[in-house]
C-alpha cells in the first residue's frame, strides 16, 4: 500500500476536461516530479489531491483511506502540507506567525488558559515561536522574523511558505513549482533543503518546469499532456521517451 | 499594558471631578458601546467577517436577562448562565449555516438576521411587543458604582478580546482573514474557526446587552435597530487599523457624537453619514498616496 | 385567491425594479450598493414634491406618469452622482471599506431627506381609486393595473437595452472581466456610471409607484425594500438580470400568501427567512449554475 495513491482522477469544469484519468503512486522518501505543458493540468490534479477541488470521478488515499471530499484542512491534518504556485502568504502578519499556522493543528490552547493568561499559555506560546523559528532556519531564512510577510522580498517569502508547510510536520509535501523566479542561489539551497527533508523520510510530490532541477532530484518523473499522463519512470527513460518529446515539441520549457 | 493601565486608571478617576448623573451615565453609555465595539472586532476585526446585524446579539442578551429577572424575580446578575447560553446557542444557530456562504453574502444574512430579531421581539407578547420590558433591577443602584462596574467589565471584555487575539485561536482569525484559502490548506478548519469568532462576538455582545438592560431598566425594540447595528460597525471599521486601541477611541466617539450633536436633534444622523463617507475617502486617499 | 396572485405582482413588481438596480451594480463592480433602497425612497419623495407642484395643472393617471419620468431622470442622475464622489474614489480600496461608505450614503440620504421633508410620514398627493373592476376574482383600478405594465414595459425596455444595444454588450463585457474589457477599449467608468443611472432610475420609478400604490411615504422606507430587494436578486442569482426580475415577483408572490398564512405581522420575517433559506439551500439562485469549484 503506498503513502498516496491517486486513481483514475478526472475532473472538468463545464464542458472542458483537465484532468483526465490521472494515477499516480508515492511512496515514504520519495520525489515525484510531475511535468507537462502549460495547460497540462498538473496543478489542477495537485488541487484534486490536497482538496481544493472535488474531481468528478477517481479517487485519492493516504495509507489506504480514501480522502475525496475531505475538505482541504482536513487532508492537511493526514498529513499532505503544500506551497502555491504564486506564493499564498498571510501578508499582514509576520513571517513567524506565517510559520506558526503550520503549527496550528499542532498547538493545543484551552480558552481558559488563553484569557487567563495562565503559565500553561506562556509555555505553548513560546514552544510554538521557538519552533516558528527553528523552521524558518530550516529554510533558510535569513531576515526578521517579526518583519510582515508582505514587505519581504520574493526569495524569502518562498523560504517562509515552505518553513509554513514543513512546520505542519507532514509525510508529503507538495510543491507547486518551488524554483519559479528564484536566482541561483537561492535554487541550490532549495535543493539541499528538498534533499534534507526526503532524507527524513517525507515523500515529495513536486510540480517543476525546471528540466534541470527535476532531473537531479526526482526518483521518478511523471508527465501529463492535455490532462493525461502519458509517462512515468526514472528520469533517464523520461528524458529519451518519444512521447514526451513529442509532447514538447515546440514547447520553450523544453529547451530549460 | 502600561499604557492600557494608565489610561483604565485616568478613566476612573473621572466621578472625581464629576459625579453629575448626566455625565456618569453617558460615560457608562460609551463604555457599554466600546464593550460592543469589541465583540464585533472579534468577528471583524480579527476574522474579517462583516456582520451587519450585531445588534441583534445586544438584544438577546438584553431580553433573555430582562425577561428572566422581571418574570421570575431574580437579580440580573443570576441570569448570567441563561445570557451566555442563549448567546452562545444564536450564534450557533445563525453562524451554523451561513459561515459557509461567501463573505458578502454573509453581510445581508445578518443583516435579515437581525431585523428578525427585531421584528420578532416586537410581535411577541413574552418580549413585551412595541412597549418592551420595564422594571428590569439595576446591577448597581448608585451612577457611581454602576459607572464602576461598567468601566471594570469593559476593560475585561477589552482584555479578553486583545489575549484572544495573541492566541492560537486569534492567529488562525487573521490567517482567515488574510488569505482564507491558504488557512485551510495550512490545515486549519476555517469554517471552524469563523464559528469559533461568531459566537465568541455574539457572548461579547449578550453581555453588554445585560449591562444595557441593566443601566436603562427597560427595553424596547427601539433600540435594537440596524441604526445600532451600523454605529457599531462603523466604530470598529474607523478604529481598526488592525488595532484594538483605536478601536476604543472610535467607540467612544461614536457613541458621544450623536450625543454632542443632540443640539441639532434633525441633523446629527445626517451629518454622521456624511463624515462617514469622508473619512473613509480621505483614510483611502492617504493610503494611496503613501 | 386571485388577490393575493394580484397582490403579490404588485409589491413583487417593486421589488423586481429595485432588485434589477442591485444586481447590475452587483454584477459589474461586485458592490453590495446599500444605499440602493434609499435611492428609492429619494424617487418617492421627488414624486411627492412633484405631485404638489403639479396639483393645480393636472391630476391622476397622467400626472403621476409625467412625475414618474422626471423622478426617474432626477434619481438617475443622484445615481451616477452618488458613483462619482462616493465609490469611485474607492475602486481600488477594500470591499469592506467601500461597503461602510455605502451605508454612510445611505444614512446620509435617509436623514437628508428626513432633514427637508421632516420624519412624519406623507400622505401621497395621487390616489389609485378609481372605479374598482373584477378581473378574475380580484379587485382592481385601471391604475394599478396601468403601473403594473409600466412596471413590465421599464424591465422588458432594460432587457433589451442590456442584451440588444453596443451599450449593453459593454456592460456585460466589464461583468463578465473588467479587465479584459478596459483592454480591449471599453470606457470602463462611463460604463459604470450608465449601470448606475439605469439601477437609480429604476428604483426612483418604483419608489414613485409603491407611493402612489400605498399611499404613504417616509424617509426610512428604502432600508426594507432595500433588504428585500437584494433578497430578490439572490433568488434569482445575483448578476443575472432576468433572475432579478423573476426573483421580485417570486419574493412578492411568496410573501402575499406568507401573508395570507401566517398575518402581516409577519410579513418581513417571513421574507427574510426566505433569504435565508435561499442562500444556504442554493446560493447561486433559480437561475445560477451550480458551480463545481469548492472554493
Amino acid at each position: 500500500m503506498s503513502l498516496l495513491s491517486v486513481r483514475d482522477l478526472r475532473l472538468s469544469f463545464g464542458g472542458l476536461t483537465v484532468v483526465n484519468g490521472v494515477s499516480f503512486d508515492l511512496e515514504p522518501a520519495e520525489i515525484l516530479a510531475v511535468i507537462g505543458p502549460n495547460g497540462a493540468g498538473k496543478t489542477s490534479a495537485f488541487n484534486c489531491v490536497t482538496g481544493v477541488y472535488r474531481p468528478q470521478r477517481g479517487s485519492v488515499t493516504v495509507d489506504g483511506r480514501p480522502i475525496t471530499g475531505l475538505p482541504p484542512s482536513r487532508i492537511a491534518g493526514l498529513g499532505l502540507a503544500r506551497t502555491f504556485q504564486n506564493l499564498r502568504l498571510f501578508p499582514a502578519m509576520s513571517a513567524e506567525d506565517n510559520v506558526r499556522a503550520g503549527l496550528h493543528r499542532a498547538t493545543r490552547q484551552a480558552l481558559w488558559d488563553v484569557l487567563l493568561h495562565t503559565p500553561r499559555y506562556r509555555r505553548s506560546e513560546r514552544e510554538s515561536l521557538e519552533q516558528a523559528r527553528h523552521w524558518l532556519d530550516v529554510a533558510g531564512y535569513e531576515g526578521d522574523p517579526g518583519q510582515p510577510a508582505g514587505t519581504l522580498p520574493y526569495g524569502e517569502q518562498r523560504r517562509v511558505e515552505l518553513a509554513r508547510a514543513l512546520a505542519a510536520g507532514p509525510r508529503v509535501l507538495l510543491l507547486d513549482e518551488p524554483a519559479a523566479g528564484l536566482n541561483h542561489a537561492e535554487r541550490s539551497g532549495l535543493v539541499r533543503l528538498i534533499r534534507e527533508v526526503r532524507s527524513t523520510g517525507v515523500a515529495v510530490l513536486m510540480i517543476e518546469h525546471d528540466m534541470g532541477l527535476v532531473l537531479e532530484l526526482a526518483d521518478r518523473v511523471a508527465v501529463l499532456d492535455r490532462g493525461r499522463k502519458i509517462a512515468d519512470g526514472p528520469p533517464d527513460e523520461i528524458r529519451t521517451d518519444q512521447a514526451v518529446i513529442d509532447a514538447y515539441l515546440g514547447d520553450a520549457d523544453a529547451a530549460a | 499594558m502600561k499604557r492600557a493601565l494608565l489610561a483604565f486608571a485616568a478613566v476612573a478617576t473621572l466621578p472625581v471631578f464629576t459625579i453629575s448623573p448626566y455625565v456618569l451615565n453617558m460615560a457608562a453609555t460609551a463604555g457599554i458601546f466600546v464593550m460592543l465595539a469589541a465583540g464585533l472586532y472579534i468577528v471583524v476585526g480579527y476574522c474579517g467577517l462583516l456582520d451587519l446585524g450585531f445588534a441583534a446579539f445586544f438584544a438577546i442578551g438584553a431580553y433573555t436577562s430582562g425577561i428572566l429577572a422581571t418574570r421570575f424575580e431574580l437579580p440580573l446578575v443570576a441570569t448570567l448562565p441563561a445570557v451566555l447560553c442563549a448567546t452562545v446557542l444564536a450564534g450557533i444557530v445563525i453562524g451554523g449555516p451561513t459561515l459557509r456562504l461567501r463573505s458578502d453574502y454573509l453581510a445581508i444574512v445578518t443583516l435579515g438576521f437581525g431585523e428578525i430579531v427585531r421584528v420578532t421581539a416586537t410581535r411577541l407578547e413574552i418580549t413585551g411587543g412595541p412597549t418592551g420590558i420595564y422594571g428590569i433591577p439595576p446591577l448597581a443602584a448608585d451612577p457611581v458604582a454602576f459607572f464602576y462596574l461598567v468601566l471594570v467589565v469593559t476593560a475585561l471584555a477589552l482584555t479578553g478580546a486583545a489575549r484572544l487575539g495573541r492566541s492560537k485561536l486569534g492567529r488562525a482569525w487573521q490567517y482567515v482573514r488574510e488569505d482564507e484559502d491558504a488557512a485551510e490548506a495550512t490545515g486549519i478548519s476555517t469554517y471552524r474557526v469563523k464559528l469559533a469568532a461568531y459566537v465568541l462576538g455574539s457572548v461579547w455582545g449578550g453581555l453588554a446587552g445585560v449591562l444595557f438592560a441593566s443601566q436603562l431598566s427597560a427595553i424596547s425594540p427601539a433600540s435594537f435597530t440596524f441604526l445600532q447595528s451600523a454605529l457599531v460597525l462603523v466604530a470598529v471599521v474607523l478604529g481598526a487599523a488592525r488595532n484594538i486601541t483605536g478601536v476604543i477611541l472610535a467607540a467612544a466617539f461614536v457613541a458621544v457624537t450623536p450625543e454632542l450633536l443632540r443640539a441639532f436633534p434633525d441633523a446629527r444622523y445626517f451629518l454622521f453619514g456624511v463624515l462617514l463617507v469622508v473619512v473613509m475617502l480621505l483614510r483611502h486617499r492617504r493610503r494611496a498616496t503613501a | 385567491m386571485s388577490q393575493l396572485i394580484w397582490n403579490g405582482l404588485f409589491t413583487g413588481s417593486f421589488y423586481a425594479l429595485v432588485a434589477l438596480g442591485y444586481s447590475m451594480v452587483y454584477g459589474i463592480i461586485r458592490l453590495l450598493n446599500f444605499a440602493h433602497g434609499d435611492v428609492y425612497m429619494l424617487g418617492a419623495f421627488i414624486g411627492y414634491y412633484c405631485l404638489t407642484l403639479l396639483s393645480g395643472v393636472t391630476s391622476g393617471l397622467p400626472a403621476l406618469l409625467i412625475v414618474l419620468v422626471v423622478a426617474m431622470l432626477a434619481t438617475g442622475l443622484a445615481g451616477v452622482g452618488i458613483e462619482r464622489l462616493a465609490y469611485r474614489p474607492l475602486r481600488q480600496a477594500p470591499r469592506l471599506a467601500v461597503l461602510i461608505t455605502a451605508v454612510g450614503v445611505s444614512f446620509s440620504l435617509e436623514y437628508g431627506v428626513r432633514l427637508i421633508a421632516g420624519a412624519d410620514p406623507k400622505v401621497y398627493p395621487v390616489r389609485l381609486d378609481g372605479q374598482p373592476v373584477e378581473l378574475l376574482g380580484a379587485r382592481l383600478t385601471a391604475e394599478q393595473l396601468v403601473l403594473v405594465a409600466v412596471a413590465f414595459v421599464l424591465m422588458g425596455a432594460l432587457h433589451t437595452l442590456v442584451m440588444r444595444t453596443r451599450a449593453g454588450r459593454a456592460m456585460r463585457a466589464i461583468a463578465a472581466d473588467p479587465k479584459a474589457a478596459h483592454l480591449s477599449g471599453i470606457e470602463v467608468g462611463q460604463v459604470i456610471a450608465r449601470v448606475f443611472f439605469l439601477g437609480s432610475a429604476l428604483a426612483g420609478a418604483a419608489g414613485v409607484m409603491a407611493g402612489a400604490y400605498y399611499g404613504r411615504i417616509e424617509f426610512l422606507m428604502g432600508f426594507v425594500i432595500g433588504l428585500k430587494a437584494f433578497t430578490a436578486a439572490v433568488i434569482g442569482g445575483i448578476g443575472n438580470l432576468p433572475g432579478a426580475m423573476l426573483g421580485g415577483l417570486a419574493l412578492g408572490l411568496l410573501e402575499s400568501f406568507g401573508t395570507g398564512l401566517t398575518g402581516g405581522e409577519w410579513r418581513d420575517v417571513f421574507a427574510f427567512g426566505c433569504l435565508i433559506v435561499f442562500l444556504v439551500a442554493r446560493p447561486q439562485g433559480i437561475l445560477g449554475e451550480k458551480a463545481v469549484v469548492r472554493m
